[in-house]
């Protein structure tokens, strides 16, 4: 590389690779995944056991319900003050929760159709 | 024409004295190695062949009487060890090789044609104590394990202890050199030990050290009298290395006749006392652990269940109740009922009944012993009858029965209809939780088991493994209707039992035409992989779906709640300690270089059907198979 072009990449690794590598930190996916969220609520929001971390996707909170929960669970799950995960974090993590891809409902699953048939004849 | 000496070759000592010449001669010309070859070439015969080495040895020409007395056995105590073990009809026995039973094993093999027990191989003591645990819960059946004195003892008790706390039977026999006199170099003593069951007789119901071989046919079989009859439990005998090894004095020792324990019914009286009680319930429950030994005891339950139209709660240990069952209930609705009957629970039947609920409890479990604390809270029933459950239900259902016109049937109709409203809501509710993710990746764990589930629905199947480290998929999925459909959990809640129980489970179905399937957990696989290996060398099949989330999911976790308390350290502190990742293991590489056919790492979801279709064609072959799947935690 000569020397002038090495100068201007420089410069520009400088100006720019902290916003971007900045940008990469602070996704909200980045946050969902680092701040553990992922553990229970799953890669696609979908939840654990009955009783369990509840589906995220799609999720049925606005901000403030979803912020209150995280915030003072009432030990339904690990609290998150905001001295520990501030609001703007919490924000990009719910930004993330909000783009998680509804799944298909189960009458259009064809192995949890047949399940469904056995049951109501059961029923 | 008579041959030469060179065409017939020497005998060995012929052929020594002669290689000795050759020396000399090779000696003198060593200056020279092509002539030296060349010498001994033309005048040193070939060595003796094998056959000829044995011929001089034949016809006990070779031996004095003496050195044939001491160094030649014909009629070793350990084939009797083989008779008194092989009219308790095992099929089975797990071990790693040791010196200690080398008799034994050795007239397993050659005395007995190694058939009831047949030996499997285990790579590690460990392995075969869990293995046997599986195993039962299969078969039905105890097998044994052969440990090596001290050092094999002490790879044991982990899985002896898992077996205790599930009231499992085996009979773990530990080779040693009982008498000191007789320990001939270092290892005999490294290896021996002056009370060895000392080391787990917490948790075993009995144990023996045997001195003799008649003591050895008293011991054995009163071991698995003891161990076969509820509550059952592991035991624990000592064979003495001289026992085994040298010739059987005199006469034969008596071998005691094994006959079957009739399981304790509970007392007819407190059986009526306690239908009173169902029948004057308004809304009576069952909870069930380790009640049924068999279908028979599933289809006691149903019974008496619909008799009185009762919600019943499966503790899961074992499958008491059908998972698709109108009055399959949820832990969570005992909250509801005003009686509630505990049938061979561990542990107290509910944990804090509110006042006016009345709880009894029917079991044969009042078993504790001091140090380990695995006998859970007190608790007091106000009512318990001690018997064997599932002997005891029928004559329990017959006092319902004569006791049950009493009540209106408008009420049972009434309760009919609230469970069935309950159950299948619940249904419809948990598929539409199954359908979240569907088809995402890393493969959901409700994925991972429907699709399972679809490649082996129209086989007759067993899941071999717990599920509650994925989300209980399983039971809340599979229609698990059968006795030997699911063998429930290690008993003590450790890890390292699953791969090991799951082959012993397999071991247990391999003849009689049920297909296991082991959900597979990646931590669990990692303390005993090898027991990948014994499924293929004995080939025995097993279908293994990994469910592999790098990490001691659960403990990541505890951890981030417990750092969550502490305000710290919740972003990503909790994998410290908890992941298995970095490098991610190669699941399907490590089954592959123990012999199993594998499949993976698959992380779409759409490539489980084609690899589980490939997976069943080996199982068909009569082999194991893995198929690696990247999961989320749970």
């Amino acid at each position: 590389m000569k020397p002038a072009r090495l100068l201007v990449a420089t410069i520009l690794s400088v100006v720019l690779l902290p916003a971007a590598a900045s940008s990469e930190e602070e996704s909200g996916e980045l946050l969902y995944h680092s701040w553990g969220c992922v553990w229970c609520h799953g890669y696609s929001g979908h939840g654990g056991a009955a009783g369990g971390p509840r589906a995220l996707a799609p999720t049925p909170y606005t901000y403030d319900a979803f912020a209150t929960f995280v915030r003072t669970p009432q030990r339904l799950m690990p609290p998150y003050p905001a001295d520990i995960l501030d609001d703007d974090k919490l924000k990009r993590i719910y930004e993330f929760v909000l783009t998680m891809e509804a799944s298909p409902p189960a009458d259009e699953i064809p192995q949890l159709i047949e399940l469904r048939e056995r049951y109501r004849k059961m029923e | 024409m008579k041959k030469s000496t060179l065409e017939k070759g020497l005998d060995r000592r012929s052929f020594l004295k002669v290689s000795a010449g050759a020396g000399i001669v090779t000696a003198g010309l060593a200056h020279g190695q092509e002539q030296a070859d060349a010498v001994v070439s033309t005048t040193v015969p070939p060595p003796p062949t094998h056959a000829r080495e044995a011929a001089e040895h034949s016809g006990g020409t070779a031996y004095t009487p003496e050195q044939e007395a001491e160094w030649f056995v014909d009629n070793p105590g350990s084939d009797f060890m083989v008779d008194v073990i092989k009219q308790l009809d095992m099929d089975f026995m797990a071990l790693n090789p040791g010196s200690t039973f080398r008799g034994l094993q050795e007239s397993i093999i050659n005395y007995g044609g190694n058939r009831k027990p047949e030996l499997i191989t285990v790579n590690h003591e460990g392995i075969g104590v869990s293995l046997a645990q599986g195993y039962y819960k299969a078969a039905g059946k105890p097998m044994s394990v052969l440990v090596h004195g001290s050092v094999g003892l002490q790879h044991t008790p982990m899985g002896i202890y898992s077996a205790w706390c599930d009231r499992v039977p085996m009979i773990v026999l530990v080779g040693n050199h009982n008498d000191a006199a007789e320990r001939t170099n270092q290892n005999h003593w490294l290896h021996s030990g002056a009370d060895l069951p000392a080391m787990v007789r917490d948790f075993t119901k009995w144990d023996d050290t045997c001195q003799s071989l008649g003591h050895f046919a008293q011991s054995m079989t009163r071991a698995y009298k003891i161990a076969t009859t509820p509550p059952m439990g592991p035991v624990v005998i000592v064979i003495d290395a001289n026992d085994q090894e040298q010739p059987i004095e005199g006469r034969r020792p008596r071998i005691p006749k094994l006959t079957e324990s009739i399981p304790p019914q509970a007392d007819q009286s407190a059986l009526d006392e306690l239908a009173e009680w169902l029948v004057a319930a308004g809304n009576p429950m069952f909870i069930a652990e380790r009640m049924a030994h068999g279908q028979a005891g599933v289809d006691a339950l149903v019974e008496i269940a619909e008799l009185l139209q009762a919600g019943v709660v499966d503790g899961r240990a074992r499958v008491n109740f059908p998972t698709e069952h109108h009055l399959f209930a949820a832990r969570a609705d005992l909250a509801d009922a005003d009686l509630i009957v505990g049938l061979e629970v561990t542990g107290p039947v509910v944990g804090r009944p509110d006042p006016g609920v009345k709880v009894a409890s029917i079991g044969v479990d009042q078993y504790a012993k001091a140090n380990f604390q695995n006998f859970e809270p007190y608790s007091a029933p106000d009512m318990t009858i001690v018997g064997d459950a599932q002997s005891s239900l029928p004559y329990l259902t017959e006092a319902v029965r004569k006791r049950i016109g009493s009540m209106r049937k408008s009420k049972l109709d009434e309760r009919e209809r609230f469970w069935r409203d309950k159950h299948f809501a619940a249904r419809e509710a948990t598929l539409e939780a199954a359908a979240r993710g569907w088809n995402h990746s890393p493969v959901t764990t409700a994925r991972l088991y429907m699709e399972t589930y679809n490649a082996i629905k129209h086989r007759d199947w067993s899941m071999v493994s717990l599920d509650r480290f994925q989300s209980s998929w399983g039971s809340r999925l599979w229609p698990i209707n059968r006795y030997h459909q699911f063998h429930g959990s290690s008993g003590s809640a450790a890890i390292g039992y699953g791969a090991p129980a799951s082959v012993g489970a397999a071991l247990g179905h391999r003849d009689n035409g049920v297909l296991p399937v082991n959900f597979q957990r990646d931590g669990d696989l990692m303390f005993y992989p090898g027991a990948l290996w014994t499924a293929a060398h004995h080939n025995v099949p097993l279908l293994c779906v990994m469910h592999n989330n790098r990490a001691y999911h659960a403990e990541t976790m505890i951890v981030q709640r417990t750092a969550a308390e502490r305000r710290r350290g919740l972003d990503g502190s909790a994998r410290v300690g908890t992941v298995m990742d970095d490098p991610a293991i190669d699941f399907a590489g490590l089954a592959r270089s123990l012999g199993v056919w594998s499949a993976g790492t698959i992380h779409d979801p759409g490539e489980l059907a084609p690899a589980l279709k490939r997976a069943l064609q080996v199982i068909d072959a009569g082999e194991p198979a893995l198929i690696d799947v990247y999961c989320p935690g749970r």
